[in-house]
């Protein structure tokens, strides 16, 4: 799986960020009040509220740690028993939760829109990678599968594999997200190896891309970058394959996508990250209401889209 | 500096009762039938309460009350407390607040507990317990044990009951009296009551925190039988049904653009109401009884009704579980588990007989199997997602959250019963030393034995002489030494107020062997009379008799009390035990002082590591049992004295006398160890301790004279009676 450990700068999140995984911190009058830290499909997973009281906090926070195990065991590629898991080693499962339909359903959505640069049925060509395996034809047509979502059931054909590590921490973090709206806290940030910050209060974020923070409310806001995580030095082959060609192309150093939904911003990241710059700019103003900015490999930064949804200060390092 | 000292000197485990309450009247000759009646009648109940005024009942005794300094040192992790609720529910206790937010709780072990010392009297300890189920701090408020007042410092034990801080509720159980590296250890020579304290702590604890939720129980269960008449409203109020609603506007506002919008209205979307219907408050209410009992029928054990209803535009069903079996617009979620309803576990209700119930479109009813691992008890959601198609045909989704919780009221606390009824603290002191408690039972039957074969035995003066010196012995090493089974003239004292205070079986149980051989002298009184514990079992009796045997043969000689004497001395011990008594009723703490004329701490518990001034007292006693044999139980013993006043109703008289004795022969009048035989022969049952020595003179022709006259008469020789080694009997 993609370790997309995204090298977010969180200015007004670090300055609290102490403790372990997982624990619970009460930093006295410095806000954010209380952050938790775990992990979500394998990267780091880190909320922080403000102005939050203790007991509310500890209850909302142990919400969050249930819904984030509970989706683990939905899409994690790395449980034996998470629903994805069986559904690629049967190819078929019968009542999924909702959660994998929507992001499959969604997942292939995406797929489309995007020509295919984002497809779940990579897995085969990334599980290739990760093992060392050069992209063979074979390999490359399993990928673009069709899958079938049908009512109380998936499937995919023999063979065919799906990843949703694209799209399904966009997912958690919009799930966390609405387990604190019903605990009562809205001025949040959650990273869940996407971020979203659905408060109105504007918080400033670092984006790498810009090498610089952006300073943003009710978003958010998913990476891509190549560097994360590298299978092979000298042939610079990365984790971020493009689904038509089995190849890990370097148009991006580092792309950032700010969406209403981290669900969408994940998904569109990761296809953005395999399409040159012009393919990016006309799909951002075909899909709409999502920002991009871009770092592309000679270090020239790009930026597409809504602007407003950046922020209109625009700080610079 | 010795009387001064008492105060701090060791009785020990021995039940004390603050009777400074009482203001019994007991200035009337009420004591001695009491006491009489008392030593029969261990099964009566204990008088009820006088009057609450001037008589404090067990029951009445009010918890000790935290203010915040003592918060403050039982949960020391909390910052500042800002103040402490009362928390009335069960389990009672105060929550300690700050910033709005629990730190911690605090509970008093008599309050929940009901924890009671050696002494029959309430041991309250307010114990913190920290939200994360660590005992965080304890105080001792309130205690009767005499140990701790006279013999283990005041330091001592506060430093015992706060070694209980950081205690983890959640470790495995460690048995009662057990050591363990996590609690501080017992305190030596005062076993009973700092066991009594552990116990009442970690009990309390435990059933403080499985009941407020700090430890997850799996045995929380839902009350499936109570049954009470409600109406909408009330289970509406109550939370026993939780409901939602979303308006057009809302659910617009969320879809964002879709193909076709709904309509601007403040109209309903969708109104939910949830809830589970194991509970027939809820379930008979909401359905009738003909339906509840269609719904819950099904249901296997460990299953879980819900009811689901809905009105609006949304539906809650959807349609397409007729074909796929599952219901694809909800989806109920519990921490990290989702659950799927299929149409199997469906049931569909048409309309709710519960008085006041709003219109409901669709009321489904969904059977939760115990596989799905759903906890009725605790929290879930249940999600219902609405969908809408937007322009380029993808779904726009939206999902209406309803979380339920069933109320409080509805779940058996089997947990924190459980808490509270896991063996109480005498069991585990019964398991805790079986092979102690075995042996002495069979010391006692020892004893009874050999007085049911009576006659076998005198009649063989050898096997009398040796097996009773034995006997002593092993009384002094086994009861004395290892079994610490010294009973007291206090622990008849203390049953004596425990009739009066209400008798509880569990304080005189804490302490196995004292109570084995307590219920063998009850019966025994019946039977023999004092002797049988006196004679056989009391091992500073034993003591002295067996160093007098010694003394004797060592060629010590002997002090002949005048019976004359002999029978004014012995008011001594009568009047010593009645001013115990008395005394008892004014100050118990008096009273234990004035008990320290027994020198059964000092030799048997203490083993004479004490005072010099007690070890002086104790060897004195012994010292003059060289010469006078049992000079103690004779003149002073106040436990003896509490014995014989009632064995004068023993059932049988087992002792038998010739007609000469007392005026042709008085041999075993010069023989009694205890001078308990007058001039005219007669035993006198208060002052017997049954060692048989007179039975077993009168069965031997070598000793006997009526038995040596009679050999005379039909032998001729008269050459027995030279051998009898005391001068000859009176003439008569």
């Amino acid at each position: 799986m993609t370790m997309t450990r995204r090298r977010f700068l969180v200015t007004a999140v670090a300055a609290g960020s102490v403790g372990g995984l997982g624990a619970l911190i009460a930093s006295g009058d410095a806000r954010p009040g209380f952050i938790w830290r775990g992990s979500a499909l394998g990267g780091e997973a880190r909320v922080s509220l403000y102005g939050a009281d203790t007991d509310a906090a500890r209850s909302a926070l142990s919400a969050v740690a249930n819904e984030i195990e509970r989706l683990e065991d939905i899409f994690s590629l790395h449980r034996e028993t998470s629903e994805l898991r069986r559904l690629n080693r049967d190819g078929h499962l019968a009542s999924p939760s909702r959660d994998l339909a929507d992001v499959i359903g969604s997942a292939l959505r995406w797929r489309e829109t995007t020509g295919g640069a984002f497809d779940p049925t990579v897995q085969p060509l990334w599980q290739a990678a990760a093992d060392g395996i050069a992209p063979t034809p074979e390999l490359v047509a399993r990928a673009g599968a069709a899958v079938a979502v049908g009512v109380g059931a998936i499937s995919i054909p023999p063979g065919a594999g799906l990843t949703l590590n694209g799209i399904a921490q966009g997912r958690i973090a919009d799930r966390v997200t609405e387990v604190l709206l019903a605990h009562g806290f809205e001025d949040v940030v959650v990273d869940a190896g996407e971020l979203r910050l659905p408060g109105k209060a504007r918080r400033a974020v670092g984006v790498p891309a810009a090498k610089a923070a952006v300073s943003v409310a009710e978003v958010a806001i998913a990476t891509s970058e190549p560097k994360t995580l590298v299978f092979d030095q000298s042939s610079w082959r990365h984790h971020l394959i493009d689904p038509r060609t089995g190849a890990s192309p370097r148009h991006w150093e580092s792309i950032s996508v700010f969406a209403p939904t981290a669900e969408t911003a994940d998904a569109l990241s990761t296809a953005f990250a395999v399409l040159p710059h012009e393919a990016v700019a006309d799909l951002t103003s075909t899909i709409g209401d999502i920002a991009v900015i871009g770092a592309d490999g000679r270090g020239r930064v790009r930026r597409f889209g809504d602007l407003s949804l950046i922020g209109s200060r625009t700080a610079t390092s | 500096m010795a009387l001064e000292n008492g105060e701090r000197m060791g009785l020990r485990d021995w039940p004390a009762i603050d009777l400074r309450r009482v203001r019994l009247a007991f200035s009337r000759p009420v004591a001695v039938p009491l006491l009489v009646a008392g030593m029969f009648s261990l099964w009566l109940p204990g008088e009820p309460a006088l009057s609450q005024s001037s008589f404090v009942a067990s029951d009445a005794i009010a918890p000790a009350t935290p203010d915040r300094a003592l918060a403050g040192r039982l949960l020391p992790q909390a910052g500042s407390i800002e103040r402490l609720e009362r928390l009335e529910d069960n389990p009672q206790g105060w929550a300690a607040i700050e910033n709005s937010g629990t730190v911690g709780l605090i509970a008093s072990t008599w309050e929940i507990a009901e924890s009671v010392g050696y002494s029959g009297r309430p041991i309250d300890i307010l114990v913190g317990i920290t939200q994360d189920a660590k005992i965080s701090g304890a105080e001792l408020m309130r205690h009767n044990e005499p140990v701790l007042t006279l013999g283990i410092s005041s330091e001592d034990i506060a430093r015992y009951v706060a070694g209980f801080a950081g205690y983890d509720l959640t470790a495995p159980k460690i048995e009662a009296f057990k050591d363990s590296r996590a609690l501080p250890p017992i305190i030596a020579g005062a076993t009973v009551s700092t066991g009594v304290i552990r116990d009442a702590i970690l009990r309390t604890a435990r059933t403080v925190a499985v009941g407020r939720g700090l430890i997850k129980t799996a045995s929380q269960d839902i009350d499936r039988v109570s049954f009470s008449e409600a109406n909408w409203e009330k289970l509406a109020g109550d939370g026993s049904i939780t409901q939602t609603a979303m308006t057009f506007n809302e659910a617009g506002r969320r879809f964002g653009a879709i193909a076709h919008p709904l309509p601007q209205t403040d109209g309903t979307f969708i109104a939910m109401a949830a809830a589970i219907l194991d509970p027939p408050t809820i379930g008979r209410n909401l359905l009738g009884q003909q339906a509840y009992t269609r719904a819950v029928s099904a249901l296997a054990p460990g299953d879980t009704a819900l009811m689901i209803a809905s009105s609006g535009a949304q539906s809650h069903r959807g349609t397409s579980y007729r074909k796929s079996g599952i219901f694809e617009l909800i989806e109920i979620i519990q921490n990290e588990k989702t659950i799927r309803l299929k149409k199997e576990d469906y049931l569909r209700i048409d309309r709710l007989a519960l008085a006041g119930a709003p219109e409901f479109k669709e009321i489904s009813v969904f059977r939760l199997g115990a596989e799905t691992g759903l906890r009725a008890s605790e929290a879930f959601r249940i999600e219902v997602t609405a969908e809408r198609e937007r322009e380029d045909g993808s779904p726009a989704t939206l999902r209406i959250p309803l979380t339920y919780k069933i109320p409080q009221h509805y779940i058996n606390m089997t947990g924190a019963a459980e808490a509270a009824a896991e063996d109480p603290l005498w069991l585990a002191a019964w398991q805790r030393k079986p092979l102690t408690i075995a042996f002495t039972a069979m010391m006692i039957i020892g004893v009874a034995g050999s007085f049911f074969v009576q006659e076998f035995f005198v009649r063989r003066p050898k096997l009398w002489l040796w097996g009773r010196l034995g006997f002593l012995a092993l009384t002094v090493v086994f009861l004395g030494g290892i079994a610490k089974g010294q009973l007291s003239v206090v622990q008849v004292v203390a049953f004596l107020h425990s009739l009066l205070n209400g008798f509880r079986w569990e304080t005189f149980l804490i302490e196995p062997v004292i109570f084995v051989l307590w219920g063998f002298v009850a019966l025994g009184l019946l039977f023999w009379g004092r002797g049988a514990y006196c004679g056989w079992l009391c091992p500073f009796g034993a003591l002295q008799e067996v160093l007098n045997e010694g003394a004797k043969r060592l060629g010590v000689r002997q002090i002949e009390v005048p019976f004359a004497i002999q029978e004014r001395l012995w008011a001594i011990k009568y009047t010593l035990f009645v001013v115990i008594l008395g005394l008892s009723f004014y100050s118990m703490e008096k009273a234990l002082i004035l008990a320290e004329v027994e020198p059964f701490k000092t030799a048997i518990s203490f083993r004479f590591v004490r005072e010099w001034p007690f070890v002086l007292f104790a060897v004195g006693l012994l010292a003059a049992g060289l010469f006078i044999e049992r000079f103690y139980c004779r003149y002073l013993c106040p436990l003896g004295a509490a014995l014989a006043i009632p064995a004068k109703l023993k059932l049988f008289d087992w002792l038998h006398r010739r007609p000469q004795c007392g005026s042709e022969c008085r041999f075993c009048e010069t023989q009694c160890t205890v001078g308990a035989i007058d001039t005219l022969g007669r035993i006198n049952p208060n002052e017997c301790i049954l060692c048989l020595r007179c039975q077993v003179i009168m069965n031997d022709e070598a000793q006997c004279v009526v038995l040596k006259r009679r050999a005379a008469r039909h032998g001729g020789a008269s050459a027995a009676a030279a051998k009898t080694p005391v001068a000859a009997p009176p003439p008569m």
